[in-house]
């Protein structure tokens, strides 16, 4: 079964705050909080029409997920950043998105 | 730690605020935390803005040392807050850093530093290391 966190990327953080496991609870939290306030965004963008909008929020939400090791969610967002750049919404790629975030709020 | 001065009637006073300045500028705010948690012993004072107008006003409320912002941020582009500043010719600005993973070719990188006049530029995400780096380059003689 493949996981939604990169448990290097999480071990990384661990590093990073030497060893302090309430730090990247904390991070994760605010990861989530984050990404649902996106979520609404990128929703808003697409039943909007709005692709530059969706361009900076999936941009967004990309980066987030990379510091917190959701590269699954990354990935669907540079998929849905590039498809904004060219012009293109999909509705089907934001559902894709949703259930990502959904399996990552799960793992955690 | 967030200073919130960008109130636009502030009173202009020197803030007592420790020297160097950091002024850290994302959207994103696991950046903030990792950012504040990679250089915790930074001897001087961190500070937050969340959009690009937040950092400008915050910028020239605070006078910061060191600037280190996102490419892509609400309200004002980040490179656009980069050459805005760069232009208000502080003194006391040493460093303005652009951290994105916009640019992965030279030609972009080459449009940082001409157009944008941005002092340096990091790849995200940010690894400790890089930021570290970047920070006693700017600020040789702060070790953080």
């Amino acid at each position: 079964v493949s996981s939604a966190l990169d448990r290097g990327a999480l071990d990384a953080l661990l590093e990073v705050a030497g060893g302090d496991e309430t730090f990247v609870d904390d991070l994760l939290e605010t990861y989530l909080q984050q990404a649902a306030v996106l979520l609404l965004r990128v929703h808003t963008a697409v039943a909007d029409g709005d692709t530059g909008a969706l361009n900076r929020h999936a941009h967004t939400l990309k980066g987030a997920s990379l510091n917190v090791g959701a590269n699954g969610v990354a990935r669907l967002c540079r998929k849905i950043e590039n498809e904004a750049v060219c012009g293109i919404l999909d509705a089907g790629d934001v559902t894709a998105l949703e259930l990502e975030v959904q399996k990552v709020r799960e793992e955690i | 730690m967030r200073e919130n001065m960008n109130e636009p009637n502030a009173v202009q006073v020197e803030m007592p605020l420790q020297r160097p300045i950091l002024l850290l500028v994302d959207d994103d705010r696991t950046v903030h935390s990792i950012a504040e948690r990679i250089l915790s012993d930074f001897a001087g004072t961190i500070l937050h803005a969340y959009d690009g107008r937040e950092a400008l006003n915050l910028a020239r409320e605070t006078h910061p040392d060191l600037i280190i912002t996102d490419a892509l941020l609400p309200l004002l582009d980040g490179r656009e807050l980069a050459r805005t500043l760069k232009a208000d010719a502080d003194p006391r600005l040493k460093s303005v850093v652009v951290m994105t993973a916009l640019y992965k070719g030279a030609r972009y990188r080459c449009e940082a530093f001409r157009e944008f006049q941005v002092d340096a530029y990091v790849e995200k995400p940010i690894r400790p290391e890089r930021l570290r780096a970047i920070v006693e380059t700017a600020l040789p003689a702060v070790r953080s």
